[in-house]
């Protein structure tokens, strides 16, 4: 039986949203399908990119909470 | 005194029973994500940061009301105050930048609309910070998918009821948003790998 997948189903994967069973076919697929394999690459490439721009509060916001924490106790 | 191997559960329940070095703890482990989101959502470093600080203060108020039920969920829960903050914070203001867009946005197309001011020009300092601006730039439903998906954590299915979708649109809005940063990357000769 030939298995098809979604875009929606790439994705899912990506955020480790599928089951077992589901990420292990996409897994196999993933392994004999190239055009598949670049599809996937690319999203995971910016999510990759995604986690590299976080950004921090300033030390003071941070502060600010926890003296508020501390005189509202 | 911090507990980095306890559960965010596990520290909201010391900190409602007074320990403050577990609030401390909780930010220092989901500031990052928090504020990132905020920032992306209201495109201002000094009003990001006012509303992570209502965020928190919020956080503390309801924890200490004893009304946090969102077992093992924390980030989550935080991040949607802060997004209740955030659309409260344009509704006074009453500047939301309303953008109704077709599913099929095509990226290209406000491309050329790019603004280049000398501000934004002094802000090019990097590919970090220019890949927070492409974020900026999404229609307002692929941003907030993305926001609400890589950042704050929330399953494609806890989005979709969240902004009243299908789990499908969710699905989609999240595809487009990541296909049209990959396609501004490549526009702005971005590097994918950062």
């Amino acid at each position: 039986m030939i298995q098809t997948f979604t875009p929606n189903d790439l994705l899912r994967h990506l955020y480790t949203e599928d089951n077992p069973i589901e990420s292990y076919q996409i897994e196999h697929e993933l392994a004999h399908n190239e055009t598949m394999t670049d599809d996937f690459n690319h999203l995971s490439c910016i999510k990759s990119a995604l986690n590299k721009i976080l950004m921090d509060p300033s030390d003071d916001s941070v502060q600010y909470i926890l003296e508020y924490s501390r005189i509202t106790a | 005194m911090l507990y980095p191997n306890l559960s965010d559960q596990e520290l909201v329940a010391i900190y409602i029973k007074g320990n403050e070095s577990a609030l401390a703890e909780l930010i220092k482990r989901h500031k990052s994500k928090i504020f990132t989101s905020i920032y992306l959502l209201v495109k201002d470093h000094d009003l990001a940061e006012d509303i992570f600080q209502d965020t928190f203060v919020k956080v503390i108020n309801t924890l200490r009301a004893g009304k946090y039920n969102e077992e093992g969920k924390f980030l989550p829960w935080v991040m949607r105050i802060a997004h209740n903050l955030v659309i409260d914070y344009f509704r006074k203001d009453k500047r939301t930048p309303i953008i109704n867009t077709p599913e099929g946005f095509d990226i290209f197309e406000v491309l050329p609309f790019y603004e280049e001011n000398i501000e934004d020009k002094m802000l090019k300092m990097n590919s970090h910070s220019e890949l927070r601006k492409l974020i900026t730039k999404l229609p307002d439903e692929q941003r907030e998918v993305l926001i609400m998906r890589h950042y704050a954590d929330l399953s494609f299915k806890e989005i979709a009821d969240i902004t009243d979708v299908s789990i499908n649109t969710a699905l989609g809005r999240m595809r487009y948003a990541l296909n049209n940063l990959r396609k501004m990357m490549q526009v702005k000769e971005l590097p994918v790998r950062l």
